[in-house]
């Protein structure tokens, strides 16, 4: 089931989605390296990443 | 005589006794619930210090400058100390999960007692190995003490939250718990929980993780240290959010309970606006990013615990006029 989850960095607010799960954590890790150099703990993206109504993106 | 009925595993189908019906704890709701999962995780996630190696470590220490080492070490030693505290100062967490009848929480806060007993373990290797130090008066002399960083506009006072806050609050919360009171017990819980699981755990402490990582990449050094961080970080998780939505729980059913959060986040403001002490301690550093970064974190944990944020908190932190004067003292 697609999931996305809202990156609260200062001055960010980016939607990631993802396919899945752990395709979530993988695409937040990356925004956070590159966009932040930063990363993010994986319990926190996967407790507050949400479900999509749509279908799966990509 | 007519024969009692019976089901598939041979039990009568009549009434069970509710004081036997209450020795049993697991639902299927339960082990398909949030909590139980983090239990999960952690069991197969278990990992042990003794295989991580410090032998680059120690070769690292050797040929860094003393500058260097003492810079690292204010960081290190307040860790050394910082986890030796969360993991003494727990058990008022797993007391008040028995007195409020979660066994899914005191389930999975047996993981968080053993991570939390083992990261003090790690640190404590590492000093001892790596550094050479372990008595608690070698390392005391490490030890950046808050009282000497100051506000120089007098504003905020930066005090001291996971060696003040959490022993005072986990009292109260041990005392709460064993008095009884429901309301009394959650209220306790989520002063508790704020300070230990959201202030410390969450906010205060991420950006020195990552202080930390970027040290040892930007000296290409460590990879002992990094790898334990990197463990301890995949703990950590399970840790602050299993305390935020133990308080979001709380909160929803209680909305009043939200003003509990934002008390502990103001008597402790000084500690967050501002960089301090051990955050500075390694030159070098873009450490403005840290400052952004808590910003994100503070967020997130509001998030988690179903709460709005303190948008004065946040201009606070990003602030660039607010700063403080490191001070250079040590235990």
């Amino acid at each position: 089931m697609a999931r996305h989850y809202e990156c609260l960095e200062a001055g960010c607010g980016e939607e990631i989605a993802a396919a899945d799960e752990p395709s979530l954590v993988e695409a937040v890790q990356l925004h956070m390296a590159e966009k932040h150099g930063s990363f993010e703990l994986e319990d926190v993206i996967v407790d507050m990443s949400t479900e999509d109504e749509a279908e799966a993106v990509g | 005589m007519a024969e009692q009925a019976v089901d598939a595993t041979g039990a009568s189908n009549g009434e069970s006794d509710p004081g036997v019906v209450r020795r049993f704890h697991f639902t299927r709701e339960m082990i398909n619930g949030p909590v139980y999962r983090k239990y999960k995780f952690a069991i197969n996630r278990v990992w042990n210090v003794d295989d991580l190696d410090f032998t680059h470590d120690v070769a690292d220490w050797e040929r860094i400058t003393p500058e260097q080492r003492k810079g690292l070490l204010g960081v290190t030693v307040r860790f050394l100390a910082g986890e030796q505290a969360v993991t003494d100062e727990l058990v008022p967490m797993i007391a008040a999960s028995h007195a409020l009848g979660r066994f899914d929480w005191v389930t999975y806060l047996s993981t968080f007692l053993m991570e939390e007993a083992k990261h003090a373990e790690f640190f404590m290797r590492w000093h001892s190995e790596v550094v050479g130090i372990l008595e608690p008066e070698e390392v005391a002399r490490h030890f950046l003490v808050r009282g000497a960083t100051v506000d120089p506009s007098g504003r905020f006072e930066v005090r001291d939250i996971l060696h003040e806050a959490v022993p005072t609050y986990g009292r109260a919360l041990l005392e709460a718990s064993i008095d009884g009171n429901e309301e009394e017990i959650e209220r306790a819980f989520i002063r508790f929980s704020t300070a230990y699981n959201a202030f410390v755990e969450g906010v205060l402490t991420m950006p020195s993780y990552e202080i930390v990582i970027d040290t040892t990449l930007l000296w290409d050094a460590f990879p002992g240290l990094r790898e334990g961080f990197r463990l301890i970080l995949r703990d950590e998780g399970r840790h602050i959010t299993f305390g935020t939505g133990a308080c979001r729980t709380l909160i929803e059913k209680n909305p009043s309970y939200e003003k509990i959060v934002h008390e502990v986040f103001d008597a402790y403001r000084g500690n967050v606006v501002g960089l301090v002490e051990y955050q500075k301690a390694v030159p070098g550093l873009e450490v403005q990013k840290y400052q952004d970064q808590k910003v994100r974190h503070y967020r997130n944990r509001c998030r988690e615990m179903g709460v709005t944020p303190d948008q004065e908190l946040i201009d606070q932190i990003l602030d660039p006029e607010i700063d403080f004067v490191v001070g250079v003292e040590t235990g």
